[in-house]
């Protein structure tokens, strides 16, 4: 049980460094011309929110999905 | 972290924090947790007008994860989904014509809210007894738990209606059932979903279940897939109002990813019922915020 909830720690920490990197970089990166098409031109904006949104949710599928499957073979070994 | 769009200063630890919680509610439940998730966003100074919207945009993301894994998993019946889809943004956009009419009697705030409060009550009353029943009807006849549903009766009943054309499910294990109940489920949800500005996943579930006879887990990935394609529209719709930061909803979505991953994976541990049981708690708590919020207001 101990080693169960070290495991779920450990993953959740990695997990925790992995959005760090990706917040400092993509974040930073994209929210100045997002911020300007906000201003410029509402439609434009509004199809690249979808669309970031859209490509987050797989790319974090992806990523969550592997740490979760790992963590459940681990626990279950 | 600064969000320059909607103006606000706000720590990103509290919104991955979030994030999560209403992850893992969608994922074992097929919920949005708009019910929680907007309050909370509220109350950490995010404008009401990027509340809704921003909630919204995030659930795209959170469902398509949580979908997604339900999809691995067999949960999910992607021809039901698509189905429902039409009658339910049907259902949205008269909820929302029935707001702007009673806009104009000025007791808006009051009718919905209290709209809101009994069928949530209902829902999680009825929800509670059924499950508690069929839990008990599986211990006592010894049958495997898997998804037993005490309330049958009534779901043979809507099998029964003799209105062309009728297709199978066989994902939900459906053999055959009317189109219609399935479009009249989907507008049902659309129309509440529209009219208390809640996504529909607390009444449709629960719809899915009772009415057209699908298996808990397949209702809850059912629900998470038509989620993804709702929100989807009404974020766009938002978008362009200019009532979403979606920086706001990328953060809030890291923390929600891993959220959904955990509560769609752990629907696999737990029965049909029990699910049903836990989800019962789920509508009372949107009562009670409901009440809050009117009585914060003077309404009641």
């Amino acid at each position: 049980m101990r080693n169960t909830i070290l495991r779920i720690f450990l993953e959740l920490f990695m997990y925790g460094i992995f959005i760090a990197i990706y917040l400092i970089i993509v974040i930073k990166l994209i929210s100045k011309p997002f911020n300007r098409f906000f201003i410029e031109d509402l439609k434009i904006y509004a199809i690249l929110t979808l669309l970031f949104i859209i490509g987050q949710g797989f790319l974090f599928e992806y990523v969550t999905s592997a740490i979760v499957d790992r963590l459940e073979s681990n626990i279950l070994d | 972290m600064y969000f320059p769009i909607s103006g606000v200063e706000v720590n990103v630890v509290y919104l991955i924090v979030l994030g999560f919680i209403v992850g893992a509610l969608g994922g074992f439940f097929g919920v949005g947790g708009g019910f929680i998730a907007s309050p909370i966003m509220y109350l950490l100074g995010i404008p009401m007008n990027f509340v809704v919207g921003t909630d919204l945009t995030h659930m795209v993301g959170k469902s398509i994860v949580a979908a997604k894994k339900h999809r691995s998993l067999g949960h999910v019946d992607i021809k039901l989904g698509f189905i429902m889809v039409f009658s339910t943004i049907i259902g949205i956009e008269i909820g929302a014509q029935i707001i702007e009419f009673l806009k104009d009697t000025g007791k808006i705030d009051v009718v919905i809210g209290l709209l809101y409060v009994s069928i949530l009550t209902f829902i999680s009353i009825f929800v509670a007894w059924e499950s508690k029943k069929a839990l008990r009807v599986s211990r006592v006849e010894k049958l495997p738990v898997g998804d037993v549903v005490a309330f049958k009766s009534v779901t043979r009943k809507i099998r029964r209606v003799n209105i062309p054309p009728y297709i199978s499910l066989p994902e939900s294990g459906i053999e055959s059932i009317s189109i219609w109940i399935i479009l009249l489920v989907g507008f049902i949800s659309g129309l509440l979903s529209g009219l208390l500005g809640v996504g529909g996943g607390f009444v449709r579930m629960p719809l899915l279940v009772y009415l057209v006879g699908c298996p808990t887990h397949v209702a809850i990935g059912t629900d998470l897939f038509e989620i993804v394609i709702s929100s989807s529209y009404g974020s766009l719709t938002h978008a362009i109002k200019g009532n979403v930061d979606i920086m706001i909803a990328l953060v809030m979505h890291t923390g929600a990813a891993i959220g959904a991953q955990m509560g769609a994976v752990l629907t696999r541990y737990i029965s049909g019922p029990r699910i049903r049981l836990y989800f019962s708690l789920l509508p009372i708590i949107g009562a009670l915020m409901v009440l809050y919020k009117l009585s914060s207001i003077g309404a009641i």
